[in-house]
């Protein structure tokens, strides 16, 4: 089975690609500006949303096991989850400190700023290879 | 068939009603975003990881439970 991870940000690309795809002349820059912007946000979401399902399910499992083979894996999962809240953050201060420059960059047709482009891929690389 | 055959099927069997989704909102909305939407669209980012993960727990729960 492919990784669902890969899934998303095959997604992600595809969807960053349907506003021009979909959209004729008549569409304004800024509605698909905006499309490109909510993929990225809607894409993180997922991940997201992956994340926790797998964080909630191991915690079950963990929680199943013999105490004494707990203890190491509780902790293990504990330092992921350190890792990805961490990187969540600084997605959440670089889109957040830079949603008018957001805005700009994509309705001028740039790309998304460096700082917040570079916070999403680390959140979707580290959640992708966490879940290993 | 090439992994990226297989990744784009299974964007689309996981993701497409999103997609399709938003192929209907951007064809039923050509207008440019008002303010309220960028903040909303903004706002959509700050979930908090707890929330999320207290989400997931919830949502698992009812699963067992379903």
């Amino acid at each position: 089975m492919i990784k669902p991870i890969k899934a998303l940000l095959c997604f992600m690309l595809l969807f960053a690609a349907l506003p021009v795809a979909t959209t004729g002349c008549a569409t304004p820059k800024e509605r698909i500006a905006f499309n490109a912007v909510s993929a990225t946000i809607t894409g993180i979401n997922i991940g997201m949303k992956e994340w926790w399902t797998y964080v909630v399910k191991e915690e079950d499992r963990i929680a199943a096991l013999p105490a004494l083979d707990r203890g190491t894996l509780a902790a293990d999962l504990l330092r992921k989850e350190g890792r990805v809240m961490e990187a969540y953050g600084s997605y959440q201060s670089a889109i957040r400190s830079s949603g008018v420059a957001v805005r700009i960059a994509k309705s001028n047709g740039s790309p998304l700023p460096q700082d917040v482009q570079e916070a999403v891929i680390h959140v979707l690389t580290l959640i992708r290879d966490l879940q290993k | 068939m090439t992994t990226t055959t297989l990744l784009i099927l299974e964007a689309l069997i996981r993701y497409g009603p999103l997609v399709g989704a938003k192929v209907q909102q951007i064809i039923a909305n050509p207008k440019p975003p008002t303010e309220a939407e960028w903040n909303a669209l903004f706002a959509e980012a700050t979930i908090s990881y707890d929330a999320g993960r207290m989400a997931a727990r919830a949502a698992l729960e009812a699963s067992k439970n379903a």
